[in-house]
């Protein structure tokens, strides 16, 4: 299914809507918000106090089908640094509750128990997690999930350049040239001329038009290749219980490490395990962790010749704690037994802030996290899941920047993340590629106050229509926006 | 107004069908809420939140003997951005 919106540019301008407002009261300090993927938004919005104490704070979910909401909880009181992840393989939500605390919850959906966290979350009610963050959570604090089944069976795809192609170098067409730094580890596939058929790793991407491959093809592109860009998909070349090999990669070291890998024929068909470190070449399996049949080594050898493709681990619960901090963790929400937050990974360049916020890229960068970075700036962040390394995505905002009551919300299909100013109706989009801020429209009535939270979400219907919606900070009016010039 | 002066500034339905042989509509938009006119549109019943979020479920602001046009403005707007969006809607194409 598409849309096409048939508005004519520099004459329609995207019709905004007044949407039944937030029931619970007005949006404080402290709010986020998750779409389902299907039909819900979850808020979770603390509505008790102006002030920056933590205060009653509720959970309600809004209805995209029918502008309708629905009251599930009034949570542990959070304040600024709340934040909310739902979890679409397990469907619970996890909420953080900010405000200097290092508590969390979670919110069940289904109507049978759930084990997570070493803990077992009745149905439709909260469940306070006994393995508290690993730090407190403040102003800007975030988590993150990895879910891969969201993930595009195809990335994108491109068309070859008349000039610029090597063995080495695959320049797309200007047109068909959409790509950016998350995509390095995924896999470039040819679909047609002298090179069909032919896979290979991308190393790096230095400009939206041009990628860096490896090991090198057989013979430079002509122009008017076609090719698509998928995770990676390829046969094994030797394989034990532990370390799985394809002697015809070329892989960034480490790239899949916290990846899974999948054998996708023959024995072992099906069978999903952890990926601990790789090689060029080769994939050496985790340690079992208890709790999780998706870690440790195979029950036998997958055959030598056997297809296999590797994913984003959706087991790891990424936590940003915001506050001036650089830091990052994660846990396996599988683990039972020795539950634990890992050790601080690596520091990100600066520190998050006020604005800041994390976002699982998946249909862009599904290996990466990427990080607004808040604080009064514009930077903005990518953390490579498995080699633990950060890097910056230079930007060209102009003088606008990024802090406490500025929202965010990733536009995945567009590599772009939307964002609104805080204490301004100013919205912008900001390209994952190119790093050009542009304005995306003006959200109608009063100006929001400058608190913190998390109040942009993209939504996108069955149909393929793209809605933004936005609830106001300090207020309970809540509005959506057709994404038709973004 | 001056039409309307003459029965001394209140419109009733009887006066109204009176202006509306000559107008076949109603004069403004207080009018209009006042009367059901034949062919015309539906009454439009504003719902309203307070800015605490509380509903606005007792006599609807319009037709409140007190103070009958002060419906919250966010309200009213939610109607005309709906009626306005229906109108680009209409132009979609899903395929």
């Amino acid at each position: 299914m598409s849309v096409n919106y048939n508005y004519k540019k520099g004459i329609d301008n995207p019709a905004w809507q007044y949407m039944a407002f937030f029931p619970g009261g007005n949006s404080n300090p402290g709010t986020s918000n998750m779409y389902d993927g299907k039909r819900f938004i979850y808020w979770l919005v603390q509505t008790g106090t102006t002030a920056t104490s933590a205060s009653t704070t509720v959970l309600y979910r809004y209805d995209t089908w029918n502008n309708g909401w629905q009251y599930l909880a009034t949570t542990t009181s959070g304040n600024q640094g709340m934040d909310m992840e739902y979890d679409s393989i397990r469907n619970i939500l996890y909420i953080i509750h900010g405000a200097g605390f290092n508590t969390w919850q979670v919110f069940n959906l289904n109507t049978t128990s759930v084990n997570v966290l070493n803990q077992t979350c009745a149905p439709w009610a909260l469940t306070t997690i006994t393995t508290v963050l690993p730090a407190v959570a403040n102003v800007g604090a975030s988590v993150t999930m990895p879910q891969n089944d969201g993930i595009p069976v195809q990335i994108d795809n491109g068309v070859t350049a008349m000039t610029g192609n090597t063995t080495t170098v695959v320049a797309a067409t200007p047109e068909t040239g959409t790509f950016g730094a998350g995509m390095v580890g995924l896999q470039i596939r040819i679909t047609s001329g002298a090179n069909s058929g032919q896979k290979r790793t991308i190393t790096a991407v230095s400009a939206p038009t041009t990628l860096t491959v490896a090991p090198a093809l057989p013979a430079a592109q002509v122009g008017g290749v076609t090719f698509v860009i998928e995770q990676v998909e390829d046969v094994l070349t030797a394989a034990t219980t532990t370390v799985l090999t394809d002697g015809t990669a070329a892989w960034p070291v480490n790239q899949y490490a916290n990846h899974d890998v999948i054998i996708t024929s023959g024995a072992q068909n099906g069978q999903r395990r952890r990926i601990a470190s790789n090689t060029a070449t080769a994939l050496t399996l985790s340690g079992a962790v208890a709790g999780n049949a998706r870690t440790g080594p195979f029950a036998g050898a997958p055959e030598a010749t056997a297809t296999f493709k590797i994913v984003p681990s959706d087991d790891f619960i990424y936590y940003q704690p915001g506050g001036n901090t650089q830091t990052l963790f994660r846990i396996d929400v599988a683990q039972t037994t020795g539950t634990a937050w890992s050790a601080a990974l690596a520091t990100a360049p600066s520190t998050i802030n006020g604005g800041g916020n994390t976002f699982y890229p998946y249909s862009y960068a599904p290996g990466y996290i990427l990080a607004l970075r808040g604080n009064a700036t514009n930077n903005v962040y990518l953390y490579n899941i498995g080699t633990n390394v950060w890097t910056s995505i230079t930007t060209f905002t102009g003088s606008e920047t990024f802090n406490t009551g500025s929202s965010s919300a990733m536009l995945t299909g567009k590599r772009k993340l939307l964002i609104q100013k805080e204490g301004a109706t100013r919205l912008y989009a900001l390209d994952l590629l190119t790093g050009i801020l542009e304005p995306a429209g003006t959200v109608p009535y009063a100006a929001p106050n400058a608190v913190d939270g998390k109040r942009l979400r993209v939504v996108t219907t069955a149909d393929g229509a793209q809605f933004l919606y936005v609830m106001r900070a300090g207020g309970a009016e809540y509005f959506r926006v057709p994404l038709e010039w973004v | 107004m001056a039409l309307r002066n003459a029965f001394e500034g209140i419109a009733t339905e009887f006066t109204l069908r009176k202006l509306l042989d000559q107008l076949r509509f109603a004069k403004d938009s207080a009018d209009r809420m006042r009367v059901t006119i034949d062919g015309a549109p539906q009454i439009t019943v504003w719902s309203a939140n307070n800015s605490a979020g509380t509903a606005l479920t007792t006599t609807p602001a319009p037709f409140s003997a007190s103070a009958w046009n002060t419906v919250d403005a966010r309200a009213e707007m939610q109607e005309f951005s709906l009626q306005n969006f229906q109108m680009t809607r209409n132009r979609w194409s899903i395929t």
